[in-house]
């Protein structure tokens, strides 16, 4: 019956308890909701650095990036690509060249990487080929074509089928330089990769460089699943010890950061709509005490004690938070849901977000978990908030208490 | 074996709260005996709703010490006394104070809901109580939905609910008509003649002390006058 009173006791002013009710839902659907808008935009990051950049692991000579020397290869690159191949796990391979080069037109040049790849393994990697926004993918009967990004076509003011000159030390020591027609300009939603990376052959690299067939400075591999990378990492450093297995987390620290850092975020963003509530919820309950003070010194004189007037004082307090997850927490699913399939246009932003590496369509995204962990969050802060209205329904004394109008 | 239920030695209260000390209760004396119909009475300020709150066990005297059926229950702790008045006091106060989100019905349950009696007990008195107002009739309405002496009557019904050695009614006609007083009263009486119920009200109202088997008039703290009366039991003549 003390539950039920409680229950009837929040109707005695509906206003008020659909007030609050209502401060509660739209605190927690705006904190859950803003939460899975950025869960998604970090998905999507995710996502792209792993599907264009980086692949799920990637397989070096030890001492590359330490040195820039083009002599640290992977010498049986090949064969090793052609093994993981053959693993269940693995969706895609690409060996690629890498060379640091500088590309010159007669309108400027540009510091860059010119990377080598076999492109229809490089394809099934990082589908470069459906951001080819001008042109074509690589046509492997051509030879000495390039693909650029949009930034550098910009830059060197290049068009299609012109000449682009690469300038880069080979592995005798001697500088090189070739020229290559551009076939292709690709986009992507990071302007320094546009700016800073190209494409060609590595059947044209190759040769020019001085590196042997079936030498490679890195090997993309990218999974069916995002959660295999450390599992396979594991096998692969046992497997090729003297080579340097890095998964996406490894060669991008800034992600790793991101996603630790995510959850951090998410409390901070809850605990600041929380601490807002819980301001809410002590001066509604406050209120509702303090009105009721003369009916709380019957229930005390009458024989009720005063754990169970803490506990009816409590239950309101913790059925209000219930009422608000209730309709907000749904309505936060159902909002995350709609948007996770529409998408959020961020177009007009597109420039800015662009200098983030981020798409501009957003799809919110929320893992069932977290729902959960926002509704014990709100009701805790609830429990919290009761406790000062709580006590001080206790503090009353009966006889003077009855006598307050 | 004595048949006292309340026994105040030497009950004295000041309140110190204000600027000012103020003594309400001097040096009282007063024994009440089972199936007593009493009036505590006198003007405004005379100390008579303070010494029904210490009988009540409400408030604690500040010398003197009050027993109830041969227990002091002066020294007794906060939830000691909530508990001891579950089952020994009921109480009936002049604005009826019956829990609004409640029926007339669940009013009365809820003291044997609170004594953890079972549920066919509750609901075999709440059902004999209903009967014993005449309120049979309103069991389901809200306090809302009774009259001023509706829901006093269903108040000595809650009062009563817990088999209490007495009942402490606070001025329990001031807010009503003359026929719901009269009603009021009829119903005290018949459950003190039968059931030996004892009953001591604070009150100004002369339809309540013309009833009563026992006036103690209360003058500046003090007991001014304790008389024993043949009270007027018919209720057309108040």
């Amino acid at each position: 019956m003390l539950i039920r009173i409680a229950w009837q006791n929040l109707w005695r002013n509906p206003l008020r308890s659909i007030v609050i009710i209502l401060s509660m839902m739209t605190g927690l659907w705006a904190g859950a909701f803003i939460i899975g808008f950025f869960k998604g935009m970090i998905n999507q990051q995710i996502e792209t650095a792993i599907s264009r950049q980086l692949s799920h692991i990637q397989i070096h000579h030890p001492k590359f990036g330490e040195e820039e020397n083009i002599l640290n290869t992977i010498k049986n690159g090949g064969n090793i690509a052609l093994q993981l191949q053959q693993r269940k796990v693995v969706k895609a391979v690409s060996p690629r060249l890498l060379i640091a080069a500088m590309a010159a037109t007669a309108h400027g040049s540009a510091g860059v990487t010119a990377t080598g790849v076999s492109p229809g393994l490089e394809a099934n990697v990082t589908s470069l080929g459906k951001y080819i926004a001008e042109g074509k993918y690589f046509d492997t009967t051509q030879t000495m074509s390039v693909i650029i990004g949009r930034r550098l076509q910009e830059k060197l003011q290049l068009r299609l089928n012109q000449k682009l000159i690469l300038t880069f030390q080979n592995a005798g020591g001697e500088i090189t330089a070739a020229a290559f027609r551009v076939a292709g300009v690709y986009t992507s939603n990071s302007s320094a990769i546009e700016e800073s990376k190209l494409y060609v052959m590595a059947k044209d690299l190759a040769p020019l460089a001085g590196i042997q067939p079936g030498e490679s400075h890195e090997i993309a591999i990218l999974l069916h699943t995002n959660n295999e990378d450390e599992a396979l990492a594991a096998l692969l450093r046992n497997q090729y010890k003297d080579l340097r297995i890095e998964t996406w987390k490894d060669l991008s620290p800034e992600m790793r950061l991101m996603i630790d850092s995510f959850n951090q975020y998410m409390y901070i963003i809850i605990g600041i709509i929380l601490i807002a509530l819980i301001f809410g919820i002590v001066n509604t309950m406050l209120m509702a005490v303090l009105e009721r003070q003369r009916e709380l010194g019957v229930l005390m004189a009458v024989g009720m004690n005063r754990s169970k007037i803490f506990f009816m004082v409590m239950c309101e307090t913790i059925m209000l938070a219930l009422a608000g997850c209730i309709v907000g927490l749904p309505l936060a699913w159902a909002c995350i849901t709609y948007f996770g399939k529409t998408g959020i246009d961020l177009s007009n932003w597109s420039q800015g977000l662009a200098m983030y590496g981020y798409d501009t369509m957003v799809y919110p995204s929320l893992d069932t978990i977290y729902y959960f962990e926002i509704g014990a969050m709100a009701l805790a802060a609830s429990v919290f908030a009761a406790i000062y209205p709580a006590r001080k329904s206790l503090q009353l004394k009966p006889a003077e208490a009855i006598r307050k109008i | 074996m004595t048949n006292t239920v309340i026994d105040a030695h030497n009950v004295s209260k000041t309140y110190t709260e204000g600027p000012v000390p103020v003594v309400a209760i001097q040096q009282i004396h007063l024994h009440i005996d089972k199936g007593e119909f009493v009036a505590l009475v006198g003007p405004s300020g005379s100390g008579k709703t303070t010494l029904l709150n210490m009988i009540g066990g409400l408030d604690a005297p500040t010398t003197g010490k009050v027993l109830v059926n041969g227990i002091d229950i002066t020294n007794m702790k906060q939830n000691q006394l909530i508990d001891f008045r579950l089952h020994n006091i009921g109480f009936v106060f002049q604005a009826f104070n019956l829990i609004p989100v409640l029926t007339a019905k669940e009013n009365i349950e809820f003291i044997m809901l609170l004594q953890r009696l079972p549920k066919e007990q509750r609901l075999a008195r709440t059902k004999k109580l209903l009967e014993d107002i005449g309120l049979s009739d309103k069991a389901t309405a809200k306090p809302g939905e009774l009259s001023g002496g509706q829901q006093q009557r269903v108040a000595v019904a809650r009062a009563l609910a817990s088999r209490p050695q007495f009942v402490l009614a606070d001025e329990p006609t001031a807010n009503l008509d003359s026929a719901s007083a009269a009603n009021l009263l009829d119903i005290m009486e018949k459950l003190n003649r039968d059931e030996q119920m004892t009953f001591v009200f604070s009150t100004h109202d002369n339809r309540v002390i013309q009833r009563a088997k026992r006036v103690i008039t209360l003058v500046d703290g003090k007991i001014a006058n304790d008389t024993l009366q043949t009270p007027i039991t018919h209720s057309e003549d108040s």
